[in-house]
C-alpha cells in the first residue's frame, strides 16, 4: 500500500496530475468491486470466532470480556479525542470532506446468482463423491457466507444500527456450518475448522481462505484511495501520525493496566495487548511480549475488539459528539484494525482513506514500539510481571 | 535532453490507460483487468516474500506452496 501511494506520488510529480488520473481510472472498475465486498473479505475470521473463544479458559472469560469492552470504548475515544487535541494544538481547520459515492447496492441478479449456487452447491454436497467431498463443502460455505452478506445488507438501515451486516454474516455462516456438520456427520467444530485452514500441515483450503485470500488486493486497493485523499492526507498529517502512534502506545498500556486491575495473570494481560492490531501483526506482536503461548487468545480478542468495532464504532462516536470523517476514520481503524474499517466503508466511504491508512500504519508503528526492549519492560511492568 | 524527455513521454504512454487499451474494453473485460491487476500485483509480492523465506499463506492465485 505505502508502495503503490509512493509510486502515484513520483508518478504525479514526475508525469503529472492528468496521468497519474489516467491510471487510477484504468484501475477504478477493481477499486470499486473491491470496496463493495470489502466487508466481506473480513468475515471468514469472525465466522471461526467461535473456535478461538473456546480457548479462553472459563474461570477468567468474564474477566477478558470485560477488559475488551472497556478497553475498546477507551481507546476509540482515547483516538477520536487525541486527534481533535492535535488539530486545536496544529491549528489545522477541517475543511468541508466532499462526500465519496457510497458503492451501490447488490442488485436482484447479484442476489439471485448467489442464490443459485447455495442451491446447487447443497444439491452438490447430497451427490459429491467422497473425493469432492470437502470441495462440495467449500462451495456451500462459499455461497452460504456471500448469501449471508447480501441478506445482511439487504436489512433496513434500523436493523443494520444494531446487526451490522457483517455480524449477519457471520452468524448465517455459523449456521450453515452447524447444519453442514449435521447433515455430513462431522461436527459443527469440524466444519469451522475447514472453513479457514491457512493451508497449515498441507490441509486443503476452505471457504473462508479463499474469501481472505483477497486481503492483500484489499490493502494494494487503499493505496489508490489514500493517494485519491492525498491533499487531505497531507492538511491532516500530524493528526493522523499523533493519533496513529499514540493510540499504539496508549491501546496495549491499557490492556496491560486494566489486566492487572482485573487480576488476570501478566502473560494474559500482555496477549491481550495487541488487541487493536490486524491479527497477522499482533501474534508477532504478543509473542515479542513473550506471551506467545497464549496466540489463540490474541487472536481472539482481535476479532471480538473487531467485532466491537464494527457494530457500534460509528454509533458511539456520534452519540460522543464526533462527526467528522477524519475522526471518525481514524478512531474507527486506531481501535478496531480491519474489521472497523470494513464495516465502515459502506456507511461512510469519505472516511475510508483515513482509516485504511490508520489501520495499515497501526499494526506498523505497534510491531516497531515492542521492538523496543525498554517499551516491552514498560509493557509488562504494567501488566504486573 | 531530448532522449530523457522521449523515454519519459514513452513511460506515460505506457501506464496510461490508452496503452493498454482500457478505453476501448467493455466495463466487464476493464473490471477484469483491473481486478486481475491487484491479483497480479499480490501473487508478484507473494514471490518476493516468498524468495526472501516467508511463510506460506494462501493468496488468490494459489498459496506458496502450490506455486513453488
Amino acid at each position: 500500500m505505502f508502495a503503490i501511494i509512493a509510486a502515484l506520488l513520483l508518478y504525479e510529480a514526475r508525469f503529472g496530475t492528468a496521468a497519474v488520473e489516467r491510471v487510477t481510472s484504468a484501475m477504478s472498475p477493481g477499486i470499486d468491486w473491491i470496496g463493495r465486498w470489502l466487508p466481506l473479505f473480513y468475515v471468514p475470521s469472525l465466522v471461526t470466532l467461535p473456535l478461538a473463544l473456546q480457548a479462553l479458559p472459563g474461570a477468567l472469560l468474564f474477566k477478558v470480556f470485560g477488559l475488551l469492552c472497556c478497553g475498546w470504548v477507551a481507546s476509540l475515544l482515547f483516538a477520536a479525542f487525541v486527534t481533535v487535541r492535535i488539530r486545536a494544538v496544529t491549528n489545522v481547520e477541517l475543511l468541508p470532506v466532499p462526500p465519496a459515492p457510497k458503492p451501490p447496492g447488490f442488485s436482484d441478479a447479484n442476489r439471485a446468482g448467489w442464490a443459485l449456487a447455495l442451491a446447487a452447491s447443497s444439491l452438490g454436497l447430497l451427490a459429491a463423491p467422497p473425493a469432492l467431498a470437502h470441495a462440495a463443502g467449500a462451495a456451500f460455505m462459499l455461497s452460504a457466507t456471500v448469501c449471508g452478506f447480501l441478506a445482511g445488507s439487504a436489512t433496513p438501515a434500523v436493523v443494520q444500527k444494531v446487526l451490522h451486516p457483517l455480524i449477519t454474516t457471520g452468524l448465517v455462516a455459523n449456521g450453515a456450518a452447524w447444519l453442514l456438520g449435521l447433515c455430513s456427520g462431522a461436527g459443527y467444530d469440524s466444519v469451522l475448522r475447514a472453513y479457514l485452514t491457512k493451508g497449515k500441515a498441507g490441509a486443503a483450503l476452505g471457504a473462508g481462505d479463499f474469501l481472505m485470500a483477497f486481503l492483500h488486493s484489499v490493502i494494494l486497493s487503499f493505496g489508490f484511495r489514500v493517494f485519491a485523499q492525498r491533499q487531505l492526507m497531507r492538511r491532516h498529517f500530524a493528526e493522523i501520525m499523533g493519533c496513529v502512534l499514540s493510540s499504539s502506545f496508549v491501546g496495549m498500556a491499557l490492556s496491560c493496566v486494566l489486566g492487572t486491575a482485573l487480576a488476570l495473570p501478566p502473560q494474559l494481560s500482555l496477549a491481550l495487548a495487541p488487541r487493536s492490531v490486524t491479527v497477522a501483526l499482533a501474534l508477532p506482536i504478543a509473542s515479542m511480549l513473550g506471551a506467545s503461548s497464549h496466540a489463540s487468545l490474541t487472536a481472539a480478542a482481535v476479532m471480538f475488539t473487531g467485532l466491537l468495532g464494527a457494530n457500534f464504532a460509528q454509533p458511539m462516536l456520534t452519540a460522543a459528539g464526533f462527526r467528522d470523517p477524519v475522526v471518525r476514520g481514524l478512531a474507527t481503524a486506531a481501535s478496531a484494525h480491519g474489521l472497523g474499517t470494513a464495516a465502515l466503508a459502506a456507511k461512510e466511504p469519505e472516511a475510508l482513506p483515513m482509516a485504511a491508512l490508520a489501520y495499515a500504519t497501526m499494526g506498523v508503528t505497534s510491531s516497531l514500539l515492542v521492538t523496543l526492549p525498554q517499551m516491552r519492560a514498560l509493557l509488562g511492568a504494567m501488566a504486573g510481571m | 535532453m531530448q532522449a530523457v524527455q522521449g523515454a519519459s513521454g514513452e513511460l506515460a504512454f505506457l501506464a496510461s490507460p490508452a496503452a493498454f487499451g482500457f478505453e476501448q474494453l467493455r466495463p466487464w473485460a476493464h473490471w477484469a483487468a483491473s481486478l486481475g491487476a491487484f491479483v497480479l500485483a499480490d501473487q508478484l509480492l507473494l514471490s518476493v516474500a516468498a524468495a526472501n523465506g516467508a511463510a506460506p499463506r494462501p493468496c488468490v492465485l494459489g498459496s506458496r506452496s502450490e506455486i513453488y
